[in-house]
């Protein structure tokens, strides 16, 4: 598999934080679109922009929760297939819980995982996917 | 036909922004650094750029002052994540004609934008 041919959509609102996701991420050879809005990414995924995983924040720019944006995803026949990890600070038990039953991948929170460890967690999987 | 500049370093956008623009009826290069924009810049006149301003090494505002260094006058239109006035007043001072926050802009909008500064 060329790491190359994988797109990742960061979806995060705080800024410093974006970068340096990006920067891991390309630093292990993906491609990245980055979002601070669901509805960016939303309008990203319909106008044709393509992604093999979503690295999601909860919290977001606009209306609209890291929620809003799976309960979305997840209804559309083209994009529920898409892996998504959720990465925050604040999320509760029970958000965790919504999330899971929407099909996310899996919830990270940032104080107990390097970003490092999250970025390697999510390459293996979409090794192991595309296999 | 109109040729339109677009710089950004996260490709897959590039590319669709680009497929956009050219069904609006317009030409368009699309260039992943800052680096690159400034030697295609130096050799090749458009009407319009599209510049990110997060990109890695040279960014948007390096290119902006260059771009101003080497007298070129091609209106610059900045899409940008970054939302904060400092940026947006920083990019104006540099001379952009606009500047939209991607996460304010659908791609249509702006695609629709830009039809109005090259009419």
């Amino acid at each position: 598999m060329k790491k190359k041919d994988m797109t990742v959509l960061v979806l995060e609102d705080e800024k410093p934080l974006l970068v340096v996701i990006k920067d891991k991420f390309e630093t292990e050879g993906f491609s990245v679109v980055t979002a601070r809005a669901a509805d960016q990414a939303l309008d990203y995924l319909k106008e044709g922009v393509k992604f093999d995983a979503v690295w999601l924040d909860h919290y977001l720019f606009g209306k609209k929760d890291g929620l809003d944006f799976v309960t979305e995803l997840k209804h559309d026949a083209l994009w529920k297939k898409v892996p998504v990890f959720v990465i925050s600070n604040t999320v509760s038990p029970d958000k965790v819980s919504e999330y899971l039953k929407l099909g996310v991948q899996k919830c990270y929170t940032k104080v107990d995982y390097r970003l490092d460890q999250i970025i390697a967690d999510i390459k293996k999987f979409l090794e192991s996917f595309k296999a | 036909m109109k040729k339109i500049l677009i710089v950004d370093d996260e490709k897959p956008l590039a590319r669709v922004m680009s497929l956009k623009l050219n069904s609006a009826g317009y030409s368009t290069s699309a260039v992943f650094s800052g680096e690159e924009a400034l030697t295609v810049l130096s050799k090749e006149h458009f009407d319009l750029i599209i510049l990110d301003l997060m990109m890695t090494k040279k960014d948007g505002f390096y290119v902006l002052s260059e771009v101003k260094k080497m007298g070129i006058k091609t209106p610059v239109v900045i899409a940008s994540n970054l939302a904060q006035k400092e940026d947006i007043e920083k990019a104006k001072k540099l001379g952009v004609v606009d500047y939209f926050v991607k996460s304010d802009v659908t791609l249509v909008e702006m695609v629709n934008k830009v039809k109005q500064y090259l009419q």
